[in-house]
């Protein structure tokens, strides 16, 4: 999948979890901890929505990994 | 509402799949496991949901051949809990929703029941005994609602490895939207009343132009689908659904199916209104809301005809348009699995309903087609009598008073135990009616107050399915026989006017020339009067020279 829609689709993602918050344009970047909101609740619904919004199940091993949109990216394939 | 949830699982507080609960409720999630101790009520909550699943509260490692003593011992603790829980708060409802759901070995449990089963079966029986006691507590099973969808795609056991949830998103998805559900049901009663088209909706074809037999229905194919289909109708009916039909036909080609297609499940009998004619189905609908004393938003509509069910969307939005499948054979199956006809409970009275408002529209029918409104009152044979509450009729004097909101002129509720204690000092009564449509039964409340010079209505209502025979007047000349038996001059109203009853009421009041007064000038005419500070309260005086119009209805002369 191209970079370009990744990022589109985690943009998606993290507007529907965190629908009050501020959310720069460039995400690449975020990580645990860059929005109020983006707690370690707030971690493990973005990586339920990310699944949802990619059609996809993390194993348990990499779940537990993501904490940015770094990571989401790497395991993204 | 508020909604408290606690689950023995963690449950996600703030995932959209909770969206359904939060559109129109407060949600606030307990801090999960820690669910059975006695924590301090909060008055805020007016509905509390326990998610419990077994496997967090049972120890099936330890369990081998029987479930244990001590297992058994938490389930009834809990029990013991719930019990404790919605009899002290018998305002808040309590909605009990569980999974016992255990990995199904086909092999080991071919010959033995397993004992996740037998946990399962002795909790549910428990509930049970218990939801029938308690009418504000509710039970959902899980395992049920997900076995229509997968358990596989419900339950996630990453989820469990990884944060103590027991589902998957699409699990709690489900769970909430049946949560939600339920509580919409607990405060929005069911709708009443299904109208159908006939030609293409209860059997394929139209009867104008085919002779009967030629009509498709109870053949194999889609004569089958209509069957199945009218099987669905009869059963919705059995459950105190009111069936109508709304129909462009000749009326008599309609009646000639129902009496003379022998795969008919439908009969004449189990159908109460009948508006077969050429007349706009909108037109035909409010004047059915207005007849029967049924409200718009209880009928749901089904057409095969996108064009009528277009025109009945736009012109009355209360009505429920069913959107039919496109293929009858799933008609039955969308029939009986739409939610709006569902109820927690079938009673008596919904056994009765058919023939109830069967007999109200043929009465409407003959009355309004009769040239002269009293002298067609005066053939039906109206008989009416007054009685006073006994032992055998105090429950329905409770159930009216419960119940019955349009001819309601105080609209106050009293129990069994208050209608008891009433009687010690006021003079209770209870009117029963019968015509040539059937015997009404017991179908009016009327409780006074004999003060000096004042007989004080604390109480007058009616049943609506009997509205039209003017009993209204009748019982107004009891009650003012009452008051000269007792030497008493004046007759005191108390109208407490609300959205239901002002109709009805304020009709009455105007046709017998009923005189408001004002509550301080009351107080002149009867010092001890002791009335409650309802600010809407509003009071009318009859004087007992008056006369009472229309009472040769009952055989009485003015």
């Amino acid at each position: 999948m191209e970079k370009k829609i990744k990022l589109e689709k985690i943009n998606k993602a993290l507007k529907k979890t965190f629908p009050g918050s501020k959310i720069n344009k460039n995400i690449v970047n975020l990580e645990i901890g860059s929005l109020k909101k983006w707690d370690s609740l707030g971690n493990l619904n973005l990586i339920l929505e990310i699944e949802k919004e990619f059609s996809l199940k993390f194993d348990s091993n990499t779940f537990s990994k993501i904490k940015s949109i770094q990571d989401i990216l790497r395991e993204i394939k | 509402m508020n909604i408290e949830i606690k689950s023995t699982s963690y449950l996600i507080p703030n995932n959209s799949s909770w969206g359904s609960l939060y559109k129109d409720n407060k949600l606030k999630f307990a801090e999960y496991n820690n669910i059975f101790n006695n924590s301090k009520f909060n008055q805020k909550n007016e509905c509390e949901i326990f998610v419990l699943f077994l496997k967090d509260i049972i120890n099936y490692y330890k369990v081998l051949k029987n479930i244990n003593k001590s297992e058994i011992k938490k389930i009834k603790l809990i029990i013991n809990f719930i019990e404790k829980k919605t009899s002290t708060y018998k305002k808040k409802n309590f909605i009990i929703s569980i999974s016992s759901y255990y990995y199904f070995n086909h092999i080991n449990s071919s010959k033995n029941k397993p004992l996740e089963k037998e946990t399962e079966i002795f909790f549910y029986k428990e509930l049970y005994k218990l939801s029938k006691i308690y009418p504000n507590l509710y039970i959902l099973n899980i395992d049920d609602l997900f076995s229509f969808h997968g358990h596989k795609s419900c339950f996630d056991e990453r989820n469990y490895s990884l944060f103590r949830c027991r589902l998957s998103v699409f699990g709690l998805k489900l769970l909430s939207d049946k949560l939600s559900e339920i509580i919409l049901r607990i405060n929005i009663t069911n709708k009443k009343v299904l109208l159908l088209d006939c030609d293409n909706t209860l059997w394929g074809g139209v009867v104008g132009e085919d002779e009967i037999e030629k009509i498709k229905l109870g053949q194999d194919g889609i004569g089958l689908a209509f069957l199945e289909f009218q099987k669905a109708i009869k059963k919705l009916q059995e459950s105190g659904i009111i069936l109508g039909l709304v129909s462009k036909n000749n009326h008599n080609d309609v009646i000639n199916v129902l009496d003379k297609h022998k795969s008919m499940i439908l009969k004449k009998k189990d159908i109460s209104i009948f508006k077969i004619n050429w007349n706009q189905k909108s037109q035909n609908i409010r004047q059915i809301s207005k007849d029967l004393f049924l409200g718009l938003d209880s009928f749901v509509f089904w057409d095969d005809n996108p064009i009528e069910r277009n025109k009945i969307r736009n012109e009355i939005k209360e009505v429920d348009v069913i959107e039919p499948e496109k293929d009858v054979s799933y008609w039955s199956k969308q029939l009986l699995e739409y939610n709006g006809f569902s109820k927690f409970e079938i009673t008596k009275e919904d056994y009765a309903k058919t023939k109830q408002y069967k007999s109200r529209s043929a009465f409407i029918e003959k009355k309004e087609s009769s040239k002269s409104e009293i002298s067609y009152l005066k053939k039906i044979k109206i008989k009416a009598e007054l009685k006073n509450i006994g032992a055998d009729s105090i429950d329905r004097a409770s159930q009216l008073s419960q119940k019955t909101n349009q001819f309601n002129f105080s609209t106050k509720r009293y129990k069994i135990a208050d209608i008891k204690n009433l009687k010690k000092n006021h003079l209770c009564f209870l009117a029963k009616l019968s015509d040539i449509y059937g015997n009404h039964g017991l179908v009016s409340l009327i409780i006074l107050k004999k003060y000096k010079k004042i007989l004080y209505v604390d109480s007058f209502l009616m049943s609506c399915r009997i509205m039209g025979r003017y009993l209204e007047n009748w019982l107004l000349d009891q009650i003012k026989r009452i008051a000269i038996k007792n030497n008493i001059k004046n007759i005191l109203f108390e109208f407490i006017p609300n959205k239901k009853n002002k109709e009805l009421i304020t009709n009455f009041i105007k046709f017998n020339e009923l005189a408001k007064i004002k509550k301080k000038d009351l107080i002149k005419i009867e010092k001890e009067l002791n009335l409650n500070n309802n600010k809407y309260a509003e009071y009318y005086i009859i004087n007992t020279k008056q006369k009472i119009k229309n009472l040769e209805i009952y055989g009485k002369k003015n």
